[in-house]
């Protein structure tokens, strides 16, 4: 416990001093009484008052939750000694709403046990600590103060909302394990794909009892290879626009977390970079942990700033597998992004770039004016013909402008229409 | 509530000149105090309530010095119990600010001040009693020397508390080990 003398101990002084000037100036021994109670309650300091510490238990609901949902905090504080006033304040993360309080004051007796709750939500992604609560014990002359922090660890990550993707770019090439997408070759799958004569070898089970008992003699189904792919979502965390949680870095977030959860619908290997100046990424994989990974990751990615152009050649090749779909989502505020992206084609593989549009968040930050008006048109054309450009290239540019859904963005596609596969 | 209080507090120490000495000089000091208060009150914020404390103090020296009034220690001990109170009840507003409380923090509060008030007025009126018994046995011409030892005293009572304050926080004792 740290001990502190209070404000109150200041005023008092004050207090104490006009007091005692104004009694020698007037002569007058009231005043001098009325000093008397202002320095009783300062020679309160110089008690050497002992206070036991109190035992403060928190519990979160949850270590877990998406963008919006809510966190119920509960605290339980046990007094050893009685304490006049006790404030309890919990932890309230930047960007955090709370319902009801962070803080109580309450007054406990020995062994007494004070509870409250408090809700919190929170609008943007990110990993946060609710584990410190912060205890101020207040003497009975409130002269003086005790100060202590317990800290507990509770960590709560907070997810990108998933917005649900029925259709999402589909990668050009695919490898032999099993997934959704349906290839031309014929092998072991579900989906039927010819019918021809038995032949020594064929399984019995393959029989098309109908076409042989139509033809008088045995007939086999044969059936499309079913396939999956490996996608890399790249993230663009080298620059971000816009008010937090609607940057421009959030959006991309979402729209990372929302397109790795298509993906591994279809049971496709789904991998994570993100592209700044700490680059992290996530080595693709499928199923429900790896979508925990890739949400932790997006949960704390961030801009952190460089003047260094980072080499996607230090990625190694089981995070960027050869033949992947990338699917690098930027804002393009940054020219080193469009760099690499050009240089991840040139390498071979399959992009599709979705740009999530800053003009939009931006202006929603501006107040409207025929000026605002006029920068945005401007940036927006200068926007097009960057996405020309790249197009130019040969990459797939899907403009998205929040707050259009990203599904309709897919939808629209760009100026060359995007392969689109449908999920279920 | 608590405003409540801080406010009845504020008023008593507007009233308690004006029935010293009720003239238009000390009522308009009065109610400049209540005005300087009363963001301190509504608003949480200590600074201007102990502004006021000095305004109230200022007017109440003032009432008494125009009035000539005769002696009343115990009167003037109220008036310094209620300053106390108001400081108090603005400081316990402005923690009480943004956070939720029971009623158990208030009624402590009052248990408190009514200890504290008791015990004040009792020292002050058996100080009052010893005064008058002394001064009947004492030469008015000892009055200065007997000033001067008070004060000694006082200023030496203050120097101790704050050097055994100080004490307290260069060398602060072990803690106990629980059993």
């Amino acid at each position: 416990l740290t001990e502190r003398v209070a404000p109150l101990a200041l005023s008092t002084l004050t207090a104490l001093g006009i007091a005692v000037t104004l009694a020698v100036l007037t002569a007058r021994p009231e005043l001098f009484a009325a000093a008397l109670p202002l320095a009783a309650a300062l020679a309160s300091l110089a008690w050497r008052a002992r206070v036991a510490p109190v035992s403060v238990e928190q519990r979160v609901s949850t270590d877990r939750v998406f963008e919006g949902e809510r966190v119920t905090v509960e605290i339980a504080v046990e007094a050893r000694s009685g304490i006049p006033v006790l404030e309890i304040a919990g932890t309230i993360p930047a960007g955090a709403l709370v319902s009801g309080y962070q803080r109580r004051v309450v007054t406990l007796r020995a062994g007494e046990t004070g509870r409250w709750s408090y809700a919190l939500s929170f609008p943007g992604r990110g990993v946060h600590d609710l584990g410190t609560v912060r205890v101020r014990l207040r003497d009975r002359f409130g002269m003086r103060t005790w100060e202590d922090a317990a800290v507990h660890p509770a960590v709560v990550r907070v997810l990108p909302r998933i917005a649900p993707l029925a259709r999402v770019p589909r990668p050009a090439r695919a490898h032999a394990s099993v997934g959704d997408y349906v290839s031309a070759a014929l092998g072991e799958g579900i989906e039927p794909g010819d019918i021809r004569q038995f032949a020594p070898g064929d399984r019995v089970r393959h029989v098309n009892w109908r076409a042989s008992l139509r033809r008088g003699e045995l007939y086999v189904t044969e059936r499309r290879r079913e396939r999956n792919a490996d996608v890399v979502l790249m993230l663009d965390t080298l620059a971000q626009v816009g008010g937090a949680p609607h940057t421009t870095l959030d959006l991309s977030a979402r729209a990372a977390a929302s397109l790795a959860t298509a993906y591994l619908a279809r049971r496709d290997r789904v991998g994570l970079i993100s592209y700044g100046g700490v680059m992290h990424w996530v080595k693709p994989g499928s199923g429900r942990v790896q979508y925990e990974r890739i949400a932790d990751a997006l949960g704390r990615a961030t801009v952190v700033f460089t003047y260094v152009a980072k080499d996607l050649a230090l990625v190694p090749p089981r995070v960027l597998p050869p033949h992947a779909l990338v699917l690098a989502i930027t804002p393009l505020c940054d020219r080193r992004f469009p760099s690499a992206v050009l240089d991840l084609a040139a390498r071979g593989f399959d992009v599709v770039v979705l740009v999530v549009s800053p003009v939009a968040v931006t202006r929603s930050t501006l107040v409207a004016s025929v000026a605002t008006d006029l920068a945005c048109r401007l940036w927006a054309l200068e926007r097009e013909r960057q996405h020309d450009e790249l197009r130019r290239q040969g990459l797939t540019v899907v403009d998205w402008r929040p707050p259009e859904s990203l599904e309709a963005a897919l939808a629209r596609g760009g100026r060359r229409r995007l392969r689109l596969a449908t999920t279920g | 509530m608590i405003h409540l209080l801080a406010a009845g507090f504020a008023v008593l120490l507007v009233a308690a000149p004006l029935g010293v000495a009720p003239a238009l000089p000390i009522a308009v000091t009065a109610l400049a105090g209540l005005a300087v208060a009363a963001p301190g009150i509504t608003g949480f914020w200590r600074w201007p309530a102990t502004a006021a404390a000095g305004i109230f103090l200022a007017d109440y020296a003032a009432a008494l010095w125009v009035s000539a009034a005769p002696v009343r220690v115990v009167n003037g001990a109220a008036f310094g119990l209620t300053l106390c109170f108001l400081l108090d009840a603005v400081d316990l507003a402005c923690r009480l600010r943004g956070a939720t409380s029971d009623g158990s923090v208030i009624r402590t509060r009052l248990v408190q001040w009514g200890i504290f008030a008791t015990g004040t007025l009792l020292v002050v009126v058996l100080a009052v009693s010893l005064a008058t018994a002394l001064a009947a046995v004492l030469h008015p011409t000892t009055a200065p020397l007997l000033a001067a030892a008070a004060s000694l005293g006082a200023l030496s009572s203050l120097a101790w508390l704050v050097a055994r304050a100080q004490w307290h926080r260069q060398f602060p004792r072990p803690a106990r080990r629980g059993n």
